[in-house]
């Protein structure tokens, strides 16, 4: 098995660019600027089969094809470095980790997508690896390797690193953009996509840091290389979170269709204290509670798909037995209610409404109506806004209802006493 | 221009328009909140959902007002799915709302109350605590917020930002935090205040001047036009028992827009209630009833024929501009108007020109004289008298020179503005200003007749209210003199109606005051100069 | 004027972070990073400084500040903790952490302590995942903790100063 993504995640500090080169760091970018064509970096990229790493696994290839070929003003890569997933801790390991390696992955994809610009939005809560980065990017101005004339051709990267404040629904990339032009965080409706209307109104991509980080890997090697690791539809590896009730929380660099069970139970030292699972999240909170039964399911988005979930960031949580999963549900939808940015009719009052009665049977005051109650409000406001947002916090919560609804009935009130038949008056 | 189908009828539009303009080109009302034909759409809402039915595609149901109207597009206004979806958007928007309608001044004319009916599911299941936060607070000159009565649609916030170009409504906080405000302890400022009433859909932005007053439904309502300027923006006039409570612009591409100012709206609410109104007429120095008025002065003006200066205002309908040209310019020495000067207009609607007819005055063929001038012209000693129609140029004229004769025709408002004050509530011991004749006039609003824009639009207004009994108007008085005088002028009393006399006049001969667009008659290109009868 | 409140080379900093983003606006969100880290809130008149350098309305600065959690108008302590309640940091034991430092500080999320020291916040996802439960303050992260940890880590900021702000970069 290759590791390619997280040789230097042991170190004490961050991998600095001297040693970096000495290890052969931005040869390969030097060679896709010296001797490649953009279009060739955008179709080697499309065989390897690379897929967004940030949750939504979209095709990056094909992302970088929607690009234009032809300039007609500046496009810009943007880098989402807006981590917040719950469970999902790997670009941050990045980033403070092997700064070089997300910023090679920069070089090259703007060469790919002929962007002179790169953000870096990286979120506001990240200081040390804001900070790392902001050393790095000047330790890479000073050796000429960030700038005009890099490599000796006529092409220019610059890095403008930018920090967000605080809200998890900048990771949508189209309220990235917003917020990276100086407004709220809301998402915009799509179309225009990105590629079309993007940062400051020009062509924009916006990847993911750990995307990103694949991308010299897939140059200097190969996509038949890469190819070879992960699935078919989902080659390469992952950086797998597990963390929760485990033995060994940590980061761990496998190939896609690694099943839960090897990830917790192999590589993570298994539930802590020798105990059992009620439930584990496999990758973000919008994917859910799977029951430990689903626990040999390979870790790769088609797989989870036929599971009834997503894979989406891979930072599996593993929810202990003492825990109840009408608690960790409330975790969940107060979280999402927290962070929706409420344009939306429906999604601004069913995330509030839902976590709501979530507190409600949390405190033991559930009814029976409200069951259905938080069916109907998932299907009124899933696919029916802006985003996706609805759909999110609509993950755990059906996952909650369907896989573990006796929780919820324990919770709830006892019935109340039936009402007489006789209307109260007022004397 | 493609072509669509909507609820199975098929319709033609303009490439670029959207499925919600298109429907309203059927008549067929798609329900929306977020969206408004001046702004930019947003899609935020989720109330405007329709079914597109693409053959061989699942069914998709989207918001109608960022959804293109395409050639072959198929969509549902009436399907299962989208009234689902309607249905659903109505019980959130419910959820934390205060329902205080039976204290709110939307009611009637709500948004929420009305898509509610028509579309909701008729049941609310939201049972927990709701938000509770801003009620009534004055957050500029005239605008009452009422942060728990808001559906967060953001028009508002458009409003000022995108048209009256001062962004100072702002959502702030996020999620279910979500409020509209303003940036802390500074209120709105704008000459547009008054329309975040109306682009609001429910009541969370309300008129501090009509809150309370009156429910929407016991108003009665008249289309008219706004006499604060020469924009002439077209109105609708509300008044119960004879009291104008409330002003609001109607829809006009010709002259405004969707909107009015501030100037005009709050301006007409003093104006047409004015408070201590002389209601008689007063002829050298004795209180007379203003028929006896009217007729004393119409008996003078035919005696001393060619010696009175008659000053015009371009408060005046068109019609009774076109007596005044027909009967009195032949009586008096001469006929003319002080024309207003720009001041204080903005980039919008307000012009600045408090002159509200005055372009009828200059396709009339009026000939218009300078302030300074006219001070000049009543010194000949070949002037008798001056009638004055406008009682503000009068009192000017007065101020550096008392006038000899004046009769003046006008509303005068006991000790309101005199140089001394007055008690308002005490009756004038003088005529005003001293006149020899004082015939008190009529407000725009208790006439009807048309008026003439400054780019030549020509609009029809209603009466709106009555006149306190025993005024004369205007046009009476006029009646009253060319019968003094024995003119007949059978081109202007034997036409249908005097609005069809002065379109002949004007050029653009063939319709009477009723048959006049309710968007208003583009008079075009300037007129042939029009001669005065001697 | 706002910008008299502070020193001319801070306020021309602020200006040359414009020029880095082909809209001025771009800045907004460092431009009010920066201005925060002077006294650890913003005030009016930094949000009037920050829409004067970006072209932006003051009103619209105020509703871009309400929407991110990281922005203050109300002072927090000079220490603001800030200590995560999500998911991985509660099944392992963020609450305990939480009740601990409201027995250290004697105030509730939400509040500061009577010396303006400590304020204490619940936060949402840190990315400490890995190494839960966590806290951080001003960005720093104080990771796998325990109640006696969170202790002793009172203690010593009990007569410690916070570090100087960093310039912007």
């Amino acid at each position: 098995m290759e590791i390619y993504l997280s040789n230097e995640f042991a170190r004490e500090g961050p991998l600095l660019l001297a040693e970096a080169r000495a290890k052969g760091r931005y040869r390969t970018a030097q060679r896709v600027f010296e001797s490649l064509k953009p279009e060739q970096v955008v179709d080697e990229v499309k065989n390897a089969g690379l897929r967004g790493r940030g949750g939504a696994w979209f095709p990056t290839g094909i992302k970088w094809s929607f690009m234009p070929k032809e300039l007609k003003g500046p496009s810009y890569l943007v880098v989402n470095a807006d981590e917040g997933e719950p469970g999902t801790f790997k670009d941050r390991r990045i980033m403070e980790k092997d700064p070089h390696l997300l910023l090679e992955g920069i070089l090259i994809s703007c060469f790919a997508i002929r962007a002179e610009t790169a953000f870096l939005y990286i979120r506001g809560e990240y200081r040390t690896a804001h900070d790392v980065l902001a050393d790095a990017i000047a330790e890479l101005e000073a050796a000429g390797l960030l700038g005009g004339d890099l490599f000796g051709t006529n092409r220019r990267v610059n890095v403008v690193l930018h920090r967000g404040a605080g809200a998890y629904i900048c990771g949508e990339e189209t309220a990235l953009l917003n917020s990276l032009e100086g407004r709220r965080g809301e998402p915009r409706p799509k179309p225009p996509f990105p590629a079309v209307w993007g940062a400051f109104g020009r062509p924009t991509s916006v990847n993911n840091v750990e995307t990103l980080a694949n991308v010299p890997a897939i140059l200097e090697r190969g996509s038949v290389w890469y190819k070879a690791m992960g699935t078919p539809l989902a080659p390469g590896n992952l950086l797998f979170g597990v963390s929760g009730a485990v033995e060994r929380p940590g980061c761990y660099e496998l190939p896609l269709g690694t099943t839960a069970r090897e990830l917790i139970d192999k590589h993570a030292g298994g539930v802590r204290g020798g105990g059992r699972m009620r439930a584990f999240v496999p990758g973000g909170a919008s994917t859910g509670f799977l029951p430990p039964d689903k626990i040999d399911v390979p870790m790769d988005p088609e797989s989870l798909k036929k599971a009834g979930t997503m894979l989406g960031t891979g930072g599996i949580v593993v929810i202990p037995e003492e825990v109840s999963i009408v608690d960790a549900e409330r975790i969940f939808s107060r979280f999402f209610r927290h962070e929706t940015c409420g344009q939306c009719s429906p999604c601004r009052e069913g995330a509030a409404w839902s976590d709501q009665i979530v507190a409600r049977f949390q405190r033991g005051e559930g009814r029976r109506e409200d069951l259905a109650l938080l069916e109907e409000i998932m299907r009124g406001s899933k696919g029916m806004t802006i985003c996706v947002f609805p759909d999110a916090f609509a993950g755990p919560l059906a996952t909650a209802l369907t896989q573990f609804r006796g929780e919820f009935e324990r919770r709830m009130a006892p019935a109340a006493p039936a009402a007489t038949s006789e209307p109260t008056t007022h004397a | 221009m493609p072509e669509l189908t909507i609820d199975g009828r098929k319709v033609d539009v303009p490439a670029g328009t959207n499925v919600i303009e298109a429907a309203r080109k059927l008549s067929i009302d798609v329900p929306y909140y977020c969206y408004h034909p001046a702004l930019t759409p947003v899609g935020s809402c989720r109330m405007c959902q329709v079914e597109i039915h693409d053959p061989g595609r699942p069914l998709r149901v989207t918001i109608a007002c960022r959804t293109e109207a395409t050639q072959g597009l198929n969509v549902s206004t009436t399907g299962k799915e989208c009234v689902a979806a309607r249905a659903a958007t109505l019980e959130f928007l419910l959820a934390n709302h205060p329902l205080d309608c039976p204290i709110c001044d939307k009611a009637g004319e709500c948004d929420l109350q009305d898509f509610s009916y028509r579309h909701g599911s008729g049941v609310g299941r939201f049972e927990e605590p709701k938000r509770q936060l801003v009620k009534h607070e004055l957050i500029g000159d005239h605008i009452l917020l009422d942060q728990e009565r808001c559906i967060l649609c953001t028009r508002c916030v458009r409003f000022m930002g995108e048209y009256a170009k001062s962004p100072s409504l702002v959502v702030a906080g996020r999620g279910d935090r979500n409020v509209i405000a303003t940036f802390p302890g500074e209120p709105i400022h704008s000459n547009y205040e008054g329309n975040l009433a109306d682009v609001c859909p429910v009541g969370a932005l309300t008129l501090k001047e009509f809150r309370f007053k009156s429910r929407v439904w016991d108003l009665d309502v008249e289309e008219s036009i706004c006499t604060g300027c020469d924009r002439n923006c077209s109105i609708l006039l509300e008044t119960k028992r004879n009291k104008l409570l409330r002003v609001r612009p109607r829809m006009n591409l010709k002259v405004n827009g969707h909107f009015m100012c501030d100037v005009g709206r709050f301006g007409l609410l003093d104006h047409c209630n004015p408070v201590h109104r002389e209601e008689l007429g007063w002829v050298k120095g004795a209180r007379r009833s203003a028929a006896e008025t009217a007729d004393l002065l119409a008996a003078a003006l035919v005696a001393e024929k060619g010696r009175w200066l008659v000053l015009l205002s371009a408060r005046l309908t068109t019609e009774e501009l076109l007596v005044a040209r027909d009967v009195l310019a032949p009586l008096a020495r001469e006929v003319t108007f002080v024309p207003a000067a720009a001041e204080g207009g903005d980039d919008l609607l307000f012009t600045g020109r408090r002159a509200a007819n005055q372009k009828a005055l200059e396709l009339l063929g009026f000939a218009s004289c300078r302030e300074e001038d006219v001070a000049n012209l009543v010194a000949d000693p070949a002037i008798a008298g001056v009638l004055c129609f406008d009682a503000p140029l009068a009192r000017r004229l007065s101020a550096r020179k008392p006038l000899r004769r004046l009769a003046l025709v006008d509303l005068f408002r006991r000790g309101a503005g005199e140089p001394d004050g007055g008690a308002p509530d005490q009756e004038l011991a003088a005529s005003p200003l001293g006149a020899e004749f004082f015939l008190p006039g009529t407000l725009f609003s208790e006439k009807e007749g048309s008026y003439v824009n400054l780019d030549g639009v020509l609009q029809r207004a209603a009466r709106a209210q009555r006149a306190p009994a025993g005024t004369v108007p205007e046009l009476q008085f006029l009646r009253a003199v060319a019968a003094r005088a024995g003119l007949l002028l059978p081109d202007l009393f034997s036409k249908p109606d005097l609005t069809w006399a002065a379109l002949e006049a004007l050029g653009h001969p063939g319709r009477t005051l009723r048959q006049i667009p309710d968007d208003g008659l583009e008079l075009g290109a300037p007129v042939a100069a029009v001669t005065r009868t001697a | 004027m706002p910008e008299a409140e502070h020193p001319e080379d801070f306020v021309a900093g602020l200006r040359a972070l414009t020029t880095r983003y082909p809209k001025k606006r771009g800045a907004m969100l460092p431009i009010l990073h920066a201005l925060q880290e002077r006294r650890g809130h913003l005030t009016p008149a930094d949000l009037r400084l920050a829409g004067e350098l970006t072209d932006v309305a003051p009103a619209d600065v105020y509703s871009v500040v309400t929407f991110y959690t990281m922005f203050r108008m109300r002072p927090a302590g000079r220490f603001p903790i800030g200590v995560c309640r999500n998911i991985a940091c509660w099944v392992n034991g963020s609450e305990r952490i939480t009740a601990t430092l409201r027995e250290e500080l004697g105030i509730a999320p939400g509040e500061r302590t009577a010396d303006g020291r400590f304020s204490l916040a619940e936060v949402e996802c840190l990315g400490s995942c890995g190494t839960a439960p966590c806290l951080e303050i001003d960005g720093r992260y104080f990771e796998n903790l325990t109640p006696d940890k969170v202790r002793a880590l009172i203690a010593e900021l009990m007569s410690r100063e916070p570090e100087p702000a960093r310039a912007a970069r």
